[in-house]
């Protein structure tokens, strides 16, 4: 009996089942290995946020109790009644402003409400968020000219609605200092041009709001910045701890406090929504080619998952029939229950 | 086809597979080496220091895409100039990319006398970056052992057609938020020099917290010296911070020269 089933054991039975098996091990073994890019959700709040983007818009309206702007092209006024301005300290009464400057030129603005930041191309904008012994600061630079426009906003006691500005030019003459007041009531506008690279600091008051949503991000983020003393790379996420959800694969991943975090986005990504409190809180969505972490630059390691993770029930239903598909043609074989032909 | 050609094609196709994962996603970043020079984005240690000086021009030519820069700068005679060390370096004025060029020390400078640091094309990274020419700063310093630096005012050029002067514009990084700051300049024996005392403030009856300049951020000044004798001075920055009693201030040595 024993050599009737060794014989009915036929080479390509043998061979076949032996492809059946290998094929799905070495299916198995790539899903492992690859890590496709997948559909990530990232909810992190960080100190810092670097990333090139081609947003038309950034950071929705908001009142100011200083709005200083470093790398100023051009500054336009119109007071909703005449004002006493002063150009280098010289009075003079008017009704508009309109003023030259440079990436050396900058305003401060006090009491504003600004309508929001407009990009004129893709640009590379930095948004950092600064909490020090007098409170909580918030800044944005850009690689890329910016426009807004400013509306003042009513004046109270001890705290005028007004401007100051260095290193402007007007009519053709640079001026070392310009300042005035805007009118009580408020309501007076200001447009302002910025130079090619451009700095905004905001003074964060109880009552402000700085956050956005839905800006477009196209190169890889690194939640990082370089430590001056050691040159390394140190993290910039605050509590608490970064969530990392690879909804595909049904993948949530929370880092350590203090892990670096790199973000290789492979298209639509997206700032869900920001918003600027105790820290940048950020919420990340989109499609992502890779996500690193680690404790330091040496150390960190792709947390995507696998094609293997991310495959659906039915792949993994399809590769368990394969294999047991092989091991039925077996017992088959070995019953004598295959056809001779 | 046979069955083993088959599974060694497979097993081809996975290794392939399997080896070229990991490295897809590699980025090509860091320094460039070129003749006289390395060039490229790296980690910039500025703002560590309360007040850090970046650059210090006195002319700056504008520029577009494809020049060929040059950098001028005076060396003034030491007696041990062979043991003197000499260092060029451009970087962001407002740093998005973290450009860094340095001049490498094979460049023989000349004691007592005019150098020109060149070629320095922009085509090679500037232009790759997009960076602007009013976004570059060039600072040049040589160092003695034992004695602080004394930094040399720049000519950055194309083809050198503005005229020379004794204006400086100096780009520094603070790491504080400040809201007044006063610049002053003292000869070698501690004499105030001819030059103007400058003195910047926010207006504090707009708001008593105002910022003059935001942590973080780089600004700039311009110095006229150009009434002051050639030689070494030194320019004081002193520096206060919102509600805080204790400046911050950042003292270094310059040469002028006419």
């Amino acid at each position: 009996m024993a050599a009737d089933a060794e014989k009915s054991f036929r080479p390509w039975v043998a061979w076949l089942i032996g492809c059946v098996w290998v094929g799905t091990a070495v299916a198995v073994l790539i899903a492992v290995r690859i890590h496709p890019a997948t559909i990530t959700n990232i909810s992190v709040n960080t100190r810092k946020l670097s990333f090139r983007t081609d947003a038309t818009h950034i950071l929705g309206p908001g009142n100011h109790e200083q709005l200083l702007v470093s790398g100023m092209k051009s500054l336009q006024v119109r007071f909703s009644i005449e004002q006493t301005i002063h150009v280098d300290g010289v009075p003079a009464h008017v009704a508009s402003l309109s003023a030259e400057g440079d990436s050396f030129s900058s305003c401060s603005f006090y009491r504003v409400r600004s309508g929001g930041l407009e990009v004129l191309g893709p640009s590379v904008v930095t948004l950092q968020f600064v909490e020090g012994k007098r409170g909580k600061s918030f800044s944005m630079k850009s690689h890329g000219m910016l426009k807004d426009e400013l509306s003042s906003l009513h004046s109270e006691p001890g705290r005028p609605s007004a401007f100051e500005c260095r290193g402007l030019r007007v009519d053709g003459k640079t001026a070392r200092n310009i300042d005035g007041t805007f009118y009580p009531e408020g309501g007076d506008t200001v447009f302002v041009a910025s130079a090619p690279d451009t700095r905004i600091d905001f003074t964060l008051s109880e009552h402000s709001d700085v956050s956005d949503m839905q800006i477009p991000i196209l190169g890889e983020v690194r939640f990082t910045e370089t430590d001056p003393g050691s040159s390394e790379e140190k993290s910039v996420l605050l509590a608490p701890p970064a969530e990392i959800t690879f909804e595909k694969a049904n993948k949530v991943v929370t880092l350590k406090f203090g892990d670096l975090l790199v973000v290789v986005p492979q298209k639509d990504f997206y700032v869900r929504q920001f918003m600027v409190t105790d820290g940048i809180h950020l919420s990340l969505h989109g499609k992502v080619r890779d996500v690193r972490a680690g404790a330091g630059v040496k150390d960190m390691a792709s947390l995507m998952p696998s094609a293997f993770d991310q495959s659906g029930s039915a792949a993994r239903i399809l590769g368990a029939i394969a294999t047991l598909s092989g091991v039925m043609l077996g017992i088959l074989e070995k019953m004598g229950l295959l056809g001779k032909k | 086809m046979s069955h083993s050609a088959a599974i060694s094609i497979g097993l081809a196709v996975a290794a392939i597979f399997l080896s070229v994962s990991p490295g897809l996603h590699a980025q090509i970043q860091g320094m460039q080496t070129f003749e006289n020079r390395k060039e490229g984005t790296n980690v910039l240690p500025n703002a560590a220091p309360d007040l850090t000086l970046i650059a210090i021009h006195r002319n700056f030519e504008d520029f577009s895409t494809n020049s060929n820069l040059h950098v001028r700068f005076f060396l003034p005679p030491v007696a041990d100039f062979r043991t003197r060390k000499v260092f060029l370096e451009a970087v962001e004025l407002q740093d998005s990319f973290h450009y860094f060029m340095e001049a490498t020390s094979q460049t023989r400078w000349k004691n007592n006398g005019w150098n020109i640091f060149e070629p320095w094309p922009t085509k090679d990274v500037i232009d790759k970056l997009g960076l602007q020419p009013t976004n570059i700063g060039v600072l040049a310093r040589y160092e003695i052992s034992g004695a602080p630096a004394v930094y040399l005012p720049v000519d950055v050029f194309q083809t050198d057609s503005q005229p020379k002067k004794g204006t400086y514009t100096f780009h520094f990084i603070t790491a504080s938020d400040l809201q007044t700051l006063e610049v002053s300049v003292t000869n070698e024996k501690g004499a105030v020099s001819k030059a103007p005392k400058l003195q910047f403030s926010c207006n504090r009856k707009y708001n008593p917290n105002c910022k003059l300049y935001a942590a973080g951020s780089s600004q700039a000044f311009t110095l006229d010296m150009s009434g002051l004798r050639p030689g070494e001075f030194h320019i004081k920055l002193l520096g206060r911070i919102p509600g805080e009693l204790t400046p911050m201030s950042l003292d270094f040595v310059m040469y002028h020269q006419l």
